[in-house]
């Protein structure tokens, strides 16, 4: 393998002098110095810049605030909330709404509307009860089925990553020849952080320290979801799955 | 007038000779600069880590000025070779071997401390240009930790390293200066050789020898001591430069 890094580096030159002689004679002596002085310039300036460009450090603030298993709270005491308290609330954002269109007219108690609070996951994984993250509300406020979801706001040291998580995608499923059923189908999240390496390779005296310094684990974030599910009042409902459910009527 | 300049002392031209030389070759910035740009963006994708469960999966790219550090090191090798080669300015009638080889080492040393000083602010401008560009974005636990010896280190061990660098392809360049044509069949006949070595090597002593980038530098990076650090690495100029000496001083200099 390094017998070809001659010949990389041959091509890697050639590559820089085709440019410098295309660019060169553009360039005076006089426009490279000031050049130069303008990038030392902003070089001196970085780590003032780096600072005035960077997080304020609230948001690390608001993570000491936030209760751990925050929606674990809400969803305990979920009949002390309403859908705009949890819209208002802080510590959660709002992740996804979405509307399903049903015709309510074509359900009755004999032939109710499921809610099956088990799911799959599109990426073939075993399959949960998700009974647990559902608070439905019976409202007259709705012709469709409305669910919004909620995310705890996650961070992850100090950095807000809430808006990287996969909403929980609802849809109809065809459950008999005559019924449909919701269901939901979970993708997994992948979230992304940048995180910026000091250039540690040049040092010899401290490496013992900075190898120490360089181990990292990545933190499990404490973050959940909430749903709430917006059904119309006159709609009869039936959720499968386990119970008790938390339904606001 | 030639009168008055034959009477200035050797060291008098050099030091003419070194800033003509700085000064002329002002452009050899802009490529530093164009380099350095490049190692910045190269910078940014340097490695990922990556950890998570069922609901989840953490990928944290990881901005490593690594690659900003090795462009700015091509550009100390580009520097040194082109110096070697560079005797043909009219300037120089007045110049000797000693004069262009002086000035030529002062100009590889100025080139030298501008790099210890662009790697300084490297890590602070990898944080401005992330905080300007992405949104999760956090320094990182080791880059916050580092102290002014941390980068006081940083400075004196990248100063070292690229003129070791830029001293080597110096003596590289006067090489090629001096045996012209034969320096391509030299150069051709080392690249065999260590070929040759790494497969007889492998073939009757076995894959615990070997000589490669990786073993050179651990020499310098994994040397713990400072004092060590310090002989290892003069030492190592040093002997670059008395054999571009050698190299140079039977040479003409309008060669």
């Amino acid at each position: 393998m390094y017998a070809i890094l001659p010949f990389v580096f041959l091509l890697f030159l050639g590559v820089i002098a085709a440019l410098s002689y295309s660019i060169g004679k553009k360039i005076s002596t006089k426009l490279s110095i000031r050049l130069l002085g303008v990038y030392l310039l902003v070089l001196l300036l970085s780590p003032f810049l780096a600072a005035f460009t960077g997080n304020s450090g609230d948001a690390v603030e608001e993570i000491t605030n936030i209760p751990p298993d925050y929606y674990l709270s809400i969803l305990e005491n979920y009949s002390d909330y309403t859908l705009e308290d949890l819209q208002k609330d802080d510590f959660l954002a709002v992740l996804d709404e979405q509307e399903i269109s049903i015709d309510a007219e074509n359900f009755s108690v004999e032939n109710p509307f499921i809610i099956f609070t088990s799911t799959h996951h599109a990426d073939g994984w075993s399959d949960r009860d998700f009974e647990n993250y559902l608070i439905v509300e019976k409202t007259t406020a709705v012709e469709d089925v409305i669910i919004t979801q909620f995310q705890q706001r996650a961070f992850i040291s100090g950095v807000e990553v809430t808006d990287q998580f996969e909403p929980w995608q609802w849809f109809l499923e065809q459950w008999s020849r005559d019924q449909q059923r919701l269901n939901v189908e979970l993708h997994r999240s992948d979230i992304q952080l940048y995180s910026l390496w000091p250039l540690l390779q040049a040092f010899q005296f401290d490496q013992a320290t900075t190898n120490r310094t360089f181990a990292r684990e990545i933190p499990s974030i404490d973050s959940g979801t909430i749903h709430w599910i917006q059904v119309p009042e006159r709609l009869s409902i039936n959720l499968q799955g386990k119970k008790p459910f938390r339904i606001i009527d | 007038m030639n009168t008055i300049i034959h009477d200035e002392s050797k060291m008098t031209v050099a030091y003419r000779q070194f800033k003509d030389k700085l000064y002329h070759n002002a452009f050899s910035f802009t490529q530093l600069i164009a380099l350095q740009a490049l190692g910045y963006l190269f910078s940014f994708n340097a490695s990922t880590t990556a950890s998570g469960s069922d609901y989840y999966y953490v990928y944290i790219q990881n901005i490593n000025p690594i690659p900003l550090f090795t462009m700015t090191l091509i550009w100390m090798i580009i520097q040194g070779f082109s110096l070697s080669g560079e005797k043909k300015r009219e300037y120089y009638l007045v110049s000797n071997n000693f004069t262009a080889y002086f000035s030529d080492i002062a100009v590889l040393e100025v080139y030298a401390v501008v790099i210890g000083i662009t790697m300084i602010f490297s890590g602070p401008m990898l944080q401005m240009l992330a905080n300007l560009s992405l949104g999760t974005f956090q320094p990182g636990a080791a880059y916050e930790a580092m102290t002014f010896l941390n980068y006081l280190s940083l400075f004196v061990t990248t100063t070292f390293y690229a003129l070791l660098i830029g001293a080597g392809a110096y003596f590289l360049g006067i090489l090629r200066v001096r045996y012209q044509s034969f320096f391509v069949f030299g150069s051709i006949g080392v690249v065999v050789l260590l070929i040759l070595w790494s497969v007889l090597g492998i073939r009757f002593i076995g894959p615990g020898i070997s000589i490669g980038f990786e073993e050179l530098s651990n020499f310098y990076l994994q040397e713990s001591n400072i004092l060590i650090w310090l002989v290892k690495i003069i030492g190592s100029i040093a002997t670059f430069y008395f054999l571009s000496w050698i190299g140079i001083r039977n040479l003409e200099v309008n060669h």
